[in-house]
């Protein structure tokens, strides 16, 4: 009897990752189905209430959070029992959570991938830059990337462009802020090498959007739509043909016959139950969720590795006055900054970790930092103006190492508002980015005293960098992962997972871009096998 | 000092050819920057409003005299917008519900001592009292950074309320040169060139 299916291929999760994914396949003429938790939030919406919000340096905060789609700034839904309090921003909705981000887009480099090879910590990718470059063309011309063709990514202050590309970058940059004219002629004289951040923030119209015009405010929400987010690909995918059902959250992962996936549950906020059934099914629920629903089905975890190995690009950042006006706020929220430890022997030793400039318009951190210590009237509004043109923060990107113990599961006894189990995480930070503290602290030393600064904050802790990583770990190995090299479970030969959870080697850069290329090639996979 | 309204005029003075910014004539205070004079607040919520402020509404309380005095002798302003004052105050009291003794305290204190600005203030016997200068912190927070209480960057629930935004207090310093988040107002690569202040700032 010949089997029927509701679709050729079922896609959880409607992010940037699940949405190129879908798109990729529809455009090569399989029939999808996009499962999402969430619902459609228009983007004038998302910009009325970030522009009405008390709390505008939580970019959750313009988001619902709605009873059957929680999400990670509530406490009630994210439970952390470790040491560090692991609270990257997760939304559900429509587009997922690159709708506030600010659109970082670095590739990895090779030796990021081969770790233990190199540098015998941690674990090697079992596939190499080379093997992933392709496919990082793709995802550039995805999400329209804007980038410098002729520099030296790692931070080494070298004169050839690497990693090496077989194509540009689709997009040139944007023009250099006098803030990173300034900053960048100061401190490279001091040895400090800067490297312009590949962004998706388009400096042309692009694929139906336009150029940017510096709102400065890629988080939470660009305004006009330069930057890319998820919704585009969501589109893109339906008007070729792809279905989304929203407010749809997958529950389980049906087994059948040969150890496939034959079916996907999935809740309504009504509390009716759904069944549709596919030939192929991907996760791309993001590394929380996509982990936590193979633990709830008891699918794909014959390793034991479901839902371990979480990492982030666990973070350190300071504050200084500058002793030259720079203005930071003029133009986007990020444009660049000084990477000589991003790669490098140390990372035998410790953490490798990369500066960037944050270059958001500063008002609120200055005027709250002057009032907190006591000035007022006329002399507040001097120093703002004062404060605000010298105003530097640096963020800083550490690398941590996977370790099983660090954890994401569903929560044994609370509930959603579906019923379904919430999330809870278990972390500590490795002594792997405890160990690069003093050097990144020595940087910041180096950087305040070449810019005649002042600190105003000198060590702002340990941070969330918002890049979940590990969590259904890819591997050669099926023993000690989750999946393999096309981001195939091990255990189940038809269920593929679209998510930065697969990374096992983190890095120092944002890792949604390498996310979106390891999604575009396990679609073409899929697609020859249907 | 009212706000300039023929932008035509000032862009020739102010702009080189290069730029292609578009001021935004109504919060363009070049001209009260140089004259040191008292910035004026846009007035009311109707007249020049943008997207977060069209739909202020002023709350349920009306705010003591006192909370007007107060704050204009904090902020160096006789100007202040009202609907905002409105808005400050109910934020302030939805916040902490002993703000009304606090701010009787406060205003007391300011009124025993004669002191009419914040210069005074920053002498005075009140301002060195914690209880005092932690009100007159509050207040001043609530104008400037445009809500009360302590907002929570990786908690949904928390004790801050919204008071204003693009008319909150800490963007009038430098509107010339920055903008209010998501309120561009020029091109691609504006970016490149410095605020025209730049030799003096």
């Amino acid at each position: 009897m010949a089997e029927t299916y509701d679709a050729d291929v079922v896609v959880i999760g409607s992010g940037a990752i699940g949405a190129n994914a879908a798109y990729e396949l529809a455009r090569l003429g399989k029939t999808v189905i996009i499962l999402e938790a969430g619902s459609r939030i228009p983007r004038w919406k998302i910009l009325e209430n970030f522009r009405n919000s008390p709390r505008k340096n939580n970019f959750n905060d313009p988001f619902p959070n709605a009873r059957w789609a929680g999400t990670s700034m509530d406490h009630s839904y994210l439970e952390n029992t470790g040491s560090f309090d692991y609270r990257p921003g997760m939304v559900k909705v429509v587009g997922g959570t690159t709708w506030h981000w600010v659109s970082a887009c670095w590739r990895f480099l090779p030796n990021d991938m081969k770790m233990a090879s190199v540098y015998g910590r941690g674990r090697d990718w079992p596939i190499s830059y080379d093997d992933l470059e392709p496919w990082y063309c793709r995802a550039e011309e995805a999400l329209g990337v804007v980038g410098d063709n002729e520099s030296d990514q790692s931070g080494a202050g070298g004169d050839k462009p690497f990693p090496p590309r077989s194509k540009p970058y689709p997009l040139q940059p944007e023009g250099t802020m006098y803030f990173t004219q300034r900053t960048r002629k100061r401190l490279e004289a001091a040895g400090f090498n800067f490297v312009h951040e590949p962004n998706a923030r388009v400096t042309a119209p692009y694929d139906g959007r336009p150029q940017c015009c510096g709102n400065n405010n890629c988080m939470p929400v660009c305004p006009i739509g330069a930057m890319y987010s998820g919704i585009f690909h969501v589109d893109h995918a339906v008007n070729a043909g792809a279905k989304l059902l929203t407010e749809s959250t997958a529950y389980k992962l049906e087994k059948g016959e040969g150890n496939k996936i034959v079916a996907v549950h999935y809740r309504k906020p009504d509390g009716s139950d759904h069944r549709i059934t596919a030939r192929y099914f991907i996760v791309a629920a993001h590394a929380f969720e996509t982990p936590k629903l193979l633990l709830m089905s008891d699918v794909a975890n014959s390793s034991d590795q479901v839902g371990r190995n979480l990492m982030d690009h666990t973070g350190m950042g300071m504050f200084y006055l500058a002793d030259e006006p720079l203005w930071p706020g003029r133009g986007a929220q990020q444009q660049g900054g000084f990477a000589n430890f991003r790669d490098g022997p140390h990372r035998m030793h410790h953490s490798a970790f990369r500066h960037q400039s944050s270059t958001w318009v500063p008002n609120y951190s200055v005027a709250e930092n002057l009032i907190s210590q006591g000035i007022f009237g006329k002399e507040l509004d001097r120093r703002i103006r004062h404060d605000a043109a010298r105003w530097v923060e640096v963020v800083t990107y550490l690398e941590e190492l996977p370790n099983p113990a660090n954890t994401v599961r569903p929560h044994a006894t609370r509930r959603d508002g579906l019923g379904l189990p919430t999330l809870t995480v278990n972390y500590n930070v490795s002594n792997y980015i405890h160990d690069a503290a003093p050097h990144v602290l020595s940087d910041y030393d180096k950087m305040v005293q070449t810019m005649g600064g002042t600190y105003i904050r000198r060590d702002n802790g340990l941070q969330n960098r918002d890049h979940v990583m590990g969590s259904v770990i890819m591997g050669e190995n099926p023993k000690d992962s989750v999946v393999n090299s096309d981001c195939r479970t091990f255990d189940h030969h038809n269920l593929f997972l679209a998510t930065t959870g697969v990374i096992p080697a983190a890095a120092t850069v944002n890792p949604t871009l390498t996310g979106v290329a390891l999604a575009i090639r396990a679609a073409n996979i899929i697609a020859r096998e249907i | 000092m009212s706000c300039n309204t023929n932008p035509t005029q000032k862009s020739s003075t102010f702009l080189s050819k290069t730029y292609t910014e578009i001021l935004d004539r109504r919060t363009f205070l070049r001209s009260a920057l140089i004259a040191g004079m008292t910035i004026s607040v846009i007035r009311g919520a109707g007249s020049h409003a943008r997207a977060d402020d069209t739909r202020l509404q002023p709350g349920p309380k009306l705010p003591p005299v006192a909370f007007g005095r107060v704050s204009a002798v904090l902020t160096d302003k006789n100007n202040l917008n009202s609907t905002i004052a409105q808005r400050a105050y109910t934020a302030l009291v939805a916040t902490d519900s002993h703000f009304p003794e606090k701010l009787a305290a406060l205003y007391h204190a300011l009124e025993s001592s004669n002191i009419k600005n914040s210069e005074d203030f920053m002498k005075s016997e009140p301002y060195r009292d914690q209880a005092l200068l932690d009100t007159a912190k509050a207040i001043t927070k609530a104008w400037y950074l445009g809500h009360s209480g302590t907002p929570d960057s990786h908690d949904i629930h928390d004790n801050a309320h919204y008071i204003a935004f693009s008319q909150a207090l800490m963007y009038q310093p430098t509107l010339d040169a920055t903008i209010v988040p998501s309120y561009a107002r020029a091109g691609l690569n504006y970016w490149v060139n410095p605020p025209l202040t730049i030799a003096t700032d």
